[in-house]
């Protein structure tokens, strides 16, 4: 056959065959137009606590109609997400707090819709062989490594340490990488004290007598580390504001079923979880973590009701002690509940 | 007694792995794997299926970068060695370029170029480029003037000696740049990926979260040794075409 081939009919050959391609590629364009995929962009690693969120972007939102899974963005760098989303680049953030506030603050077109989880499941750990308090790790000019200098945790920490009287410059704050990195400098005695989430705390006290000395929702009402922002700009648009419900939608659904059922939690740690160790937990040790989020910690309600400008006035002192914020950012422009509110509608 | 070199390195690699046994025996895993661990948990790595996919996405799009930066740095290179005007134009921005790491220029390229094969191409190229045009700069401007003398001699025209001298002169330092860019290339590839979590930078990002060492240090072992296999490779691949530039470096 392809002895017989002259050049023109290689040509039509070719010719029919990308014309065969383009069909293809506008019939699946055509069929993928349908279904929209949200850039979004999420912290890099995802912890025990950020399982239901990755869940529901990763799966939960590619069973609403009209949307696919999400395109997840981890990002290692926290600010940076926040910064994707005002340059846009990303269509949401499950950004930190911190930088989210103080983008608003310094005028950035910001609106907080939805929590990635109430309640910061990041803990203090220190070596009770060493330190029993804060007061301790203070007088000694110790040192607590936190992820960087600004963000939700160090805030909180100059929070409770003002609260307990001591003066945070006695204490030596350094920036170091990520939680499992901060919890082998505390095991090799480097830091006095450092940030990290319960189920590392509950592993690295199986190593020594590592306890667990400051909970944040203990000192606060709500220590929010964690929301669903986007800018006010692409919330104008029609489209982008239904994608918005969609999202809430799917973290809520996320959110309860994590909160009535832990063996769907524990499917979905094995999937979505970064570290392999939490991926192939046993129940001994993942339940009581479960158990702690849901119920001691809140960290997944279902309702999001937290979500409102009294609720987050209540931190701004501390970032404002902390020199985070100036304490001028205007909550009730800067948190829109309406997209929230209509998920809740929806979903009943 | 002459004593073979492979005998002289198998006992220097098996005295480093046993300090190494030691030393993570003695700290535990959370500071220091053993190797026993690392290999352990090397095979938990290899098995679980993610290695390859993230192998195979940074190898691809390190290798745009890289080649792109081979192909823009040797000719700029060769300009900068052999014209004055060149070299003033470009040499300020290499000396600037060339200490800003990946790192600093990273967030800046995510913002402006989002997350896909152009940032990480880009970064790529832009950390390496630099470092082939320096080393071709130095190659270009060491070509002997005896051999450019001769060729002059001979009536050569300009065209002529580029060809027939300049170019075969700087062919072993061609090599030299290629090996040196991979590094850089490799280094670069593996800080954008980090950013963004993304391939190999996201399995050691992962790596990082857990309590023990062993994944983590095993992810640096199986970087160590592409890196020492690939600039091997150039190494003999440079021997065997340029063995008179050999002969010179093997003594």
């Amino acid at each position: 056959m392809f002895e017989s081939m002259n050049r023109r009919d290689l040509l039509k050959v070719g010719a029919g065959g990308l014309s065969v391609l383009a069909l293809g590629g506008g019939v699946g364009g055509a069929f993928a137009a349908d279904a929209r995929t949200l850039k979004i962009n999420t912290l890099a690693s995802a912890a025990a606590v950020n399982v239901p969120m990755q869940s529901a972007l990763r799966s939960g939102l590619g069973k609403i109609s009209g949307f696919t899974a999400a395109e997840v963005r981890p990002t290692a760098k926290i600010p940076q997400i926040a910064q994707e989303v005002i340059a846009g680049s990303a269509d949401l953030g499950d950004a930190d707090v911190a930088s989210t506030l103080a983008a608003a603050e310094a005028g950035a077109d910001l609106k907080i819709i939805g929590l990635s989880y109430s309640n910061t499941s990041q803990v203090i750990v220190v070596n009770a062989d060493k330190t029993k308090s804060l007061q301790e790790v203070a007088k000694a000019g110790g040192t607590i490594a936190v992820n960087s200098i600004g963000d939700f945790m160090y805030v909180m920490l100059i929070g409770v340490l003002q609260k307990r009287k001591i003066d945070p410059k006695s204490v030596n704050f350094i920036e170091m990488g990520s939680s499992g990195d901060r919890a082998r400098a505390l095991l090799a005695g480097r830091v006095d004290a450092v940030p990290m989430h319960v189920e590392q705390a509950a592993q690295l006290a199986q190593k020594g007598n590592f306890q667990i000395l400051v909970r944040p929702w203990q000192e606060y009402d709500n220590w929010f580390s964690a929301v669903v922002m986007t800018t006010g700009a692409w919330l104008k648009d029609d489209a982008n504001k239904a994608a918005a419900v969609a999202v809430l939608k799917s973290i809520l659904t996320s959110f309860r079923q994590t909160d009535d059922d832990y063996a769907w939690y524990k499917s979905q740690v094995a999937e979505y979880a970064s570290s392999k160790e939490l991926k192939g937990a046993d129940d001994a040790f993942l339940k009581p973590v479960w158990s702690t989020l849901t119920t001691e910690i809140k960290a997944f309600p279902k309702t999001m009701d937290e979500l409102n400008a009294d609720q987050f006035a209540k931190v701004i002192p501390a970032y404002k002690e902390a020199g985070a914020l100036k304490g001028t950012v205007d909550l009730g422009k800067l948190i829109d509940r309406a997209y929230l509110e209509q998920a809740l509608k929806e979903l009943g | 007694m002459r004593v073979p070199r492979l005998a002289v390195n198998a006992l220097g690699v098996g005295l480093a792995l046993a300090g190494w046994q030691i030393a993570g025996s003695g700290l535990g895993d959370a500071l220091v794997a053993t190797p026993v661990q690392v290999a352990a948990a090397l095979v938990d790595t290899i098995r679980d299926g993610s290695l390859w996919p993230a192998l195979w996405s940074m190898g691809w799009q390190m290798m745009v970068g890289y080649l792109a930066a081979m192909a823009v740095g040797v000719p700029l290179g060769v300009a900068m060695g052999r014209s004055d005007v060149v070299l003033s134009v470009v040499k300020p921005w290499a000396q600037m370029f060339i200490v800003v790491s990946a790192a600093a220029i990273v967030p800046l390229f995510i913002i402006l170029m989002g997350r896909g094969v152009l940032f990480c191409t880009s970064i790529v190229f832009v950390a390496t480029v630099w470092y082939v045009v320096a080393t071709m700069t130095e190659a270009a401007r060491g070509v002997s003037p005896k051999l450019l003398n001769v060729a002059r001699s001979f009536a050569a025209s300009d065209f002529q000696r580029f060809r027939y001298v300049i170019l075969p002169a700087l062919h072993p330092f061609v090599l030299i740049a290629a090996r040196i860019g991979l590094v850089h290339a490799l280094r670069a590839m593996i800080t954008a990926e980090m950013f963004i979590s993304a391939g190999f930078g996201g399995l050691l990002n992962n790596a990082g979260l857990d309590l023990s060492t062993a994944p983590l240090f095993g992810l640096i072992v199986i970087l160590m040794a592409l890196s020492v296999g690939a600039t091997s490779l150039l190494r003999w691949a440079a021997h065997r075409s340029a063995p008179w530039y050999a002969s010179r470096t093997n003594a």
